[in-house]
């Protein structure tokens, strides 16, 4: 036993609070003018840079990598330090993973704008940027795992157990999904396509929800809240129960993104079924956490840090609750690409991470700083703003959703939509975008209060510098076992075959099913048994063999999250049969104008607001066509389904209209659809493609599995320029004038193609109005336009 | 009412067994922990967080903060 001074690193805990605030306004600010535009799309101020589709996902990232991530990694520096008596390994390392996240958020704040993007839900970056969050993770990852190494306190705390698991599972996620061909140093293709990519897509997007922007925040949780309500946690072995439970669930939970979609049943099955589950370790954790303040309800009253992590914890049990709910399939239908979801995510976001970062802030800066926080009265306007912020945001999300949810599905007796004008549904919603807008801004100004507080707070004081004197013990309660006797252990054995055991029942029939419920139950008992006996021998518990073995926790991690991740995504990966035909006629790829509009389409963000994927559910065939086949989608890299219907399904649009409507449309929508709340994209007008960069986009196609001939690589530009003119001669006829090579020619011609393969005839609409002043004649028609 | 709800799916008992199964035996664990004395060898490692600069009366089995930089 010795003895040993340790003075921590709070220099990067100041840091990435200040960046985490500092982001924070920044990504909400932009998700309050985002949800402006929806109400009134003139807030776009008329620019690219500034339109709903290409801020949306700047919004997303800033506010989950940059506030969020910030604020994880602030929390995780902070109580890991103290959690295992030990400096951060390396300074270096501290530093360089500090700077390099924020040179990642100004690189994503500058390209995504730009339109520079993958379309892949929060993994929009392009590939040189994911290079760089894959190193900067990993410098993170060595100096987390050396600091643990070096550590002097030898029990490891359930939060650095959430913390492992958000290290090796974020990695493991990114990676995967990130994989792509890079075109150039600004473009890539996912090498996924279709229904592939759409599961590793949601793979990644849940579990980025679920690794992300819930286990840190859960660590930081077991940490914070006891030291907050100066108690211990209520139980920790629900603690070390709801790790592992919700570490195994959640990872294969992403496929309730995709229900009644073209992904195969197995897979949306296995994704509801995991998603309801998950509510149960989601509560044990929920519940361990308000029971710590059990006996110290009187000041969560008075103070604010409490009032913030009561009221977070909360929030977490909320969305907790309603994303198994979501996750049926049947609420599925009625709830997704509505409005629910949207209210969903940020009662998680807003009400879960932003309060549980302000209850954190509040409590950190003050000591950061040694000093008092500078208006507690201030805190509290803060979380009564926020908190009716969140109200206000999450019933307009609901009102919303029921209704258009509701009239999107409506039909008349004769079997007819009772609205099958899109913008009717839209134009009914507006009072809730408007309702939403005041909600956020109004969890804004409670945030920017906030802000200011925690600068006057660290401006009262002084950065502290904490040094301790720990007393360390070389190795307390002797000798502990090893990886070996980890791996051997019963309590693993008995849990693996468990595990599969029940995986069987998957496929069991129902009398089998029987008898393996029955199994699994005998065995639990057998377990349990098992357990007491060791316990009265005085062998360690299956706890006391793991809590102090880092490397076998976290080989015990990789292979939870594994299962899962291995289970639902390498069927579709290695299955050769995994999309079966419905047509004789196969798919054909994009000719090269359209795969040049294609590129235009993601750039633009049109899936943030349109899927393109027709449900096999009566009201979406109704209004949008034939349902979406699995091989519609394979040379899709990536694939655009889509998550939210803002405007209309565009799957079955090809055919549909003429091009001068789709001309006019995109230069004015509302000429065509009165009361669309689209922006108009009229710089697509003025825009020119890349006419010879076209030969290297069929090669790496290619490369990518496309079955495109060398001939029709050879032939690219001219075949390029031949579709283009067909196109201009035909505006031309209507008195249209615009340049072969314009981008809004290619998107036409993407646009006129899709759904149009597997033996599909489109259905054309019947125009019903003609006007638009000063540009000949347009056509308008009352189905899905927006 | 709720024959004609089920009637179009024989197998719904299966997942509604499995998910009062769930329930059950989530609502067992939580009462289970509720119920019983917190036991000993949880006890140290949970006041964890409690141990720190700001705290120094609290001692673990592995190490003790016996010095604070700073206390507000």
């Amino acid at each position: 036993m010795h003895t040993q001074k340790i003075e921590y690193d709070d220099t990067v805990v100041r840091r990435f609070i200040f960046a985490s605030v500092l982001f924070g306004i920044v990504g909400m600010l932009v998700g309050v003018l985002a949800a402006t535009q929806l109400a009134w799309f003139q807030a776009n101020l008329g620019l690219p840079y500034t339109t709903f589709s290409r801020i949306r996902p700047l919004h997303t990232n800033a506010v989950i990598f940059a506030f969020v991530g910030n604020m994880m990694f602030a929390g995780v520096y902070y109580s890991m330090q103290r959690l295992l008596k030990a400096r951060m390994a390396s300074d270096l390392l501290s530093n360089i993973h500090f700077w390099g996240w924020q040179v990642i958020i100004v690189a994503a704040a500058v390209t995504l704008p730009l339109g520079l993007t993958t379309s892949k839900e929060y993994a929009e970056l392009e590939w040189p940027i994911d290079v760089a969050i894959a190193l900067i993770w990993v410098v993170f990852a060595i100096n987390f795992f050396w600091t643990i190494a070096r550590r002097n306190e030898k029990h490891l705390y359930v939060a650095i157990w959430f913390y492992i698991s958000t290290v090796i599972t974020v990695a493991v996620l990114h990676i995967v999904n990130s994989l792509a061909l890079p075109l150039s140093p600004f473009k890539s293709y996912s090498i996924y396509a279709g229904v592939q990519d759409a599961l590793v897509q949601w793979w990644y997007g849940h579990n980025a929800v679920a690794f992300f922007l819930t286990t840190p925040i859960l660590g930081i949780m077991y940490y914070f809240l006891p030291k907050a309500a100066n108690r211990p946690v209520y139980s920790y072995r629900l603690s070390v129960i709801h790790f592992w439970a919700l570490v195994f669930l959640y990872i294969w939970a992403g496929p309730h993104h995709l229900l009644n979609t073209a992904l195969p049943e197995w897979a949306q099955s296995l994704g509801m079924v995991f998603s309801v589950m998950l509510w149960a370790p989601s509560w044990g954790g929920m519940l361990n956490g308000l029971l710590t303040l059990r006996g110290a309800w009187d000041k969560v009253r008075e103070d604010p840090v409490l009032k913030f992590f009561a009221a977070g914890v909360t929030f977490y049990g909320m969305a907790t609750l309603e994303g198994p709910l979501l996750s049926i399939k049947s609420i599925s239908a009625l709830a997704h690409y509505s409005d629910w979801i949207i209210g969903h995510v940020h009662s998680g976001a807003l009400g879960w991470n932003g309060f549980m970062a302000a209850g954190m802030f509040y409590w950190l800066v003050p000591r950061l700083y040694g000093t008092k926080l500078h208006s507690t009265r201030a805190a509290e306007i803060h979380f009564w703003l926020g908190t009716v912020g969140i109200i206000i945001y999450a019933v307009a999300m609901w009102v919303s959703s029921a209704t258009q949810g509701l009239m999107w599905r409506a039909v008349n007796p004769d079997g007819t939509l009772v609205y099958p004008g899109w913008v009717e549904t839209v134009l009914a919603i507006r009072p809730m975008y408007v309702a939403r807008a005041l909600g956020g801004g109004m969890y804004l100004v409670g945030f920017v209060m906030m802000a200011w507080n925690l600068l006057k707070t660290a401006r009262a004081g002084a950065p502290t510098r904490v040094v301790v004197e720990v007393v360390v013990a070389d190795e307390p309660g002797g000798p502990q076992p090893g990886v070996g006797a980890v791996l051997a252990g019963r309590p693993l054995w008995f849990s693996l075959v468990g595990i599969a055991a029940i995986t069987l029942l998957a496929v069991a029939r129902p009398m089998r099913a029987v008898v393996i419920i029955g199994f699994v139950l005998l065995l639990g008992e057998l377990a349990w048994i098992v357990a007491i006996r060791d316990k009265e021998k005085g062998r360690p518990s299956w706890f006391g063999l793991i809590e102090r073995r880092p490397f076998a926790f976290t080989i015990l991690t990789l292979v939870a999250i594994l299962i899962g991740g291995m289970s639902e995504l390498l069927p579709t990966i290695f299955i050769k049969q995994a999309v079966p035909p419905h047509s004789a006629s196969p798919q054909q790829p994009y000719t090269a104008l359209e795969l040049q509009g294609r590129d235009l389409y993601v750039r633009e963000g049109c899936y943030v607001c349109h899927s393109q994927m027709v449900r096999p559910l009566a009201p979406d065939t109704a209004r949008f066509g034939d349902y979406s086949k699995p091989e519609e989608f394979i040379y899709d890299h990536p694939f655009q389904w889509g998550s939210k219907r803002t405007g209309p399904d565009l799957h079955r649009l090809g055919g549909r209209y003429p091009n001068l409507w789709h001309y006019t449309h995109l230069m004015d929508p509302r000429s065509t659809t009165p009361g669309s709340n689209m922006p108009s994209y009229s710089w697509l007008e003025s825009g020119r493609i890349d006419a010879p960069l076209i030969r290297r986009k069929l090669v790496l196609m290619q490369k990518l599995g496309v079955p495109y001939t060398n001939a029709q690589i050879d032939a690219a530009e001219t075949s390029q320029r031949a579709q283009a003119d067909a196109v201009v001669a035909d505006l031309s006829q209507q008195g249209i004038t615009v340049a072969w090579n314009s981008e809004m020619v290619a998107l036409i011609a993407y646009l006129q193609r899709l759904g149009r393969d597997v033996g599909v005839v489109p259905a054309p609409i019947a125009p019903v109005a003609v006007v638009r002043a000063g540009a000949g004649t347009a056509v308008s028609a009352p189905l899905g336009g927006n | 009412m709720y024959r004609q709800f089920y009637a179009g799916s024989p197998l719904m008992d299966f997942p509604l067994f499995a998910l009062l199964f769930f329930v059950a035996l989530f609502a067992t664990v939580i009462v289970r922990m509720m119920i019983l004395k917190r036991p000993r060898d949880f006890e140290e490692i949970s006041r964890l967080p409690l141990v720190d600069e700001y705290d120094s009366t609290l001692v673990t089995q592995a190490s003790q903060a016996t010095e604070g930089g700073h206390t507000p």
